[in-house]
């Protein structure tokens, strides 16, 4: 595929923390409409590279580029606004809120509607229209007037998902999506990412192996802050490398 | 269409409030009257600290200073220049939100306990420097001055007439109240309350969180100057004590009592507390035991305070 297909690249991204290196000269790229997978052990550094790339944490070193524009540095809420939304690993909705309300809000972001500040936020239709439509998406369109803090760990997962979708992004991350769920949730929630990934591109970072063979296009594995390997599903299932990495080296 | 978001108390009720005020203003008794002026005011005061600790979760315990700006920013001009009623009015508001823009751009960006102590800071630099400097504040004495007369186009109304201070600060409290209550369900009052629950998360939406708290400690410095200067207009005086630190703790009880990111809600807790001060506190010195057991009460039967109550028991919901 040609170059110019890339969304995301980043080039030498290190992140130290201390002495510690959570990230060592990361050169990955990703191609639009990718469901990319990033897997590793405990400590490989997957979540800094999430937080690195979406301006959460600054890079000790390298650069990042998004849609060929160099974004490294920027803060977190200008990142956002140029299309990449992230989804934590800990549930991180607006617990107060309904899940109508707690769409909604990112739904603003994405008609810019801040620019009107005297009017009335409910007699904005489009939005509305938008946060049902995310809402159905992700199957929580019977659930909208619900506190958020009321509704069960599967479903606060999708609002978090659905709270990432409401401002339309290109790039969507989302840091394991399938921690913690019971065997249906994880089937409902695999059963929307799958979904999700027909018109964005993702990355996923999961521990669940067996999950991201089955929902990736490609593997990227980190250890210890550097990529150890990268390809299809099943060139990443007959590596070496990983197999030590996640079995131990053999004797 | 299905309501998605939270109910507030309806227009009605609060368009009957407001013709009952109307009504009843020139019938009451100049004692009552008197105290419903001060009620009207520190409910103006109490929505603006609403704004900053219900809606963005900005807990100030230093709002007297722009209180106090506020007082001093119409009497000084009227005092020294002679200036009519409402550039007096518009300079007390210009003051407070140049203060609230430099003192926010301080205190905002930290956040957290250290907005608290922050603000405490503030307000008694300003409380120290109004004892200071009396050649301009009046110190403790204060200072008097001649209201202006209300000049509407129509003709000239004088704010010694207890009649038309009354309707003046009640148009003053409708007005805000419209003001605020239209900021609070707009988009950007969204965005305030995303924040108020998740400030983390707000900004991963692409807010730039900073700016929207600014924007509302600056709007509150504005509203709470306006109470100041009306403060300072009905009694024709304005002193150092309109900077006390006691006068920046009250609003926090008033919205407790009341339930905080409602608007209303602090204003029913003024219209609980400001009496028991005025008819208890006359003639028994301990009268805050009974806001303290008040308090105490509010915490443990709905720490959403009143408006916590009729929410969940009359219009269903927390």
């Amino acid at each position: 595929m040609a170059e110019n297909n890339i969304i995301l690249e980043t080039r030498g991204l290190t992140k130290n923390f201390g002495g510690l290196v959570a990230l060592d000269h990361v050169d990955f790229k990703l191609r639009e409409g990718e469901l990319r997978a990033i897997i590793g052990p405990n400590g490989a550094g997957k979540t800094t590279f999430l937080n690195v790339l979406t301006g959460r944490l600054p890079p000790t070193s390298g650069k990042v580029f998004f849609k060929g524009e160099d974004i490294t540095g920027l803060p977190s809420y200008k990142i956002t606004r140029k299309g990449i939304a992230l989804s934590l690993q800990l549930v991180n909705i607006f617990p107060e809120l309904t899940v109508f309300e707690n769409v909604w809000v990112g739904a603003q972001m994405r008609f810019k509607a801040c620019r009107n500040p005297f009017t009335k936020a409910e007699s904005l239709t489009p939005i509305r229209r938008w946060v049902e439509e995310i809402c159905r998406k992700v199957g929580l369109h019977d659930k909208m007037d619900e506190v958020a803090s009321n509704l069960s760990h599967g479903d606060q997962k999708l609002l978090d998902i659905a709270i990432a979708l409401s401002t339309e992004p290109t790039l969507l991350l989302l840091d394991e999506p399938l921690a913690g769920l019971s065997r249906k949730e994880f089937a409902e929630i695999t059963e929307v990412i799958r979904e999700l990934s027909k018109t964005k591109t993702i990355i996923l970072i999961e521990h669940n192996i067996d999950a991201a063979m089955k929902l990736a296009h490609k593997i990227t594995v980190l250890d210890r802050g550097r990529i150890i390997a990268e390809g299809e599903p099943s060139e990443i299932s007959e590596n070496a490398k990983v197999q030590e990495v996640y079995l131990g080296r053999r004797r | 269409m299905k309501r998605r978001f939270k109910p507030t108390l309806s227009g009605c009720v609060l368009a009957i409030a407001v013709i009952a005020l109307v009504v009843i203003g020139p019938l009451l008794p100049a004692g009552l009257r008197s105290l419903l002026i001060d009620i009207m005011i520190f409910s103006i005061y109490a929505m603006a600290f609403d704004l900053l600790f219900g809606y963005s979760n900005q807990f100030s315990y230093g709002q007297a200073t722009f209180f106090g700006l506020g007082a001093y920013g119409i009497l000084l001009p009227v005092l020294h220049f002679g200036v009519n009623l409402w550039v007096g009015l518009l300079a007390a508001l210009i003051l407070c939100v140049v203060f609230g823009l430099g003192l926010g751009f301080i205190s905002v960006r930290l956040g957290g306990a250290y907005f608290v102590i922050i603000t405490i800071i503030f307000n008694m630099v300003f409380y120290l420097l109004s004892l200071d400097w009396t050649w301009l504040t009046g110190g403790d004495d204060g200072l008097t001055f001649t209201a202006p007369p209300v000049d509407l186009g129509l003709g000239q109304f004088s704010l010694y007439n207890p009649i038309v201070n009354y309707y003046f600060i009640l148009a003053f409290l409708v007005v805000s109240y419209i003001v605020l209550r239209r900021l609070v369900e707009s988009p950007i009052g969204k965005v305030l309350i995303a924040i108020r629950e998740n400030e983390d998360r707000a900004s991963l939406l692409g807010y730039n969180v900073f700016r929207y708290k600014l924007l509302a400690f600056v709007v509150s410095a504005l509203f709470t100057g306006l109470a100041g200067a009306l403060y300072a207009l009905r009694n024709r005086y304005a002193s150092a004590d309109y900077f006390s630190i006691i006068l920046s703790g009250e609003p926090i009880v008033w919205t407790i009592v009341g339930g905080s990111g409602t608007l209303i809600g602090p204003i029913i807790g003024v219209a609980i507390i400001n009496p028991i001060i005025y008819y208890v506190g006359v003639f028994w010195k301990h009268y805050l035991i009974i806001i303290g057991l008040l308090l105490i009460l509010i915490f443990r039967v709905s720490p959403k305070g009143i408006m916590g109550v009729i929410r969940s028991k009359i219009m269903g919901r927390g």
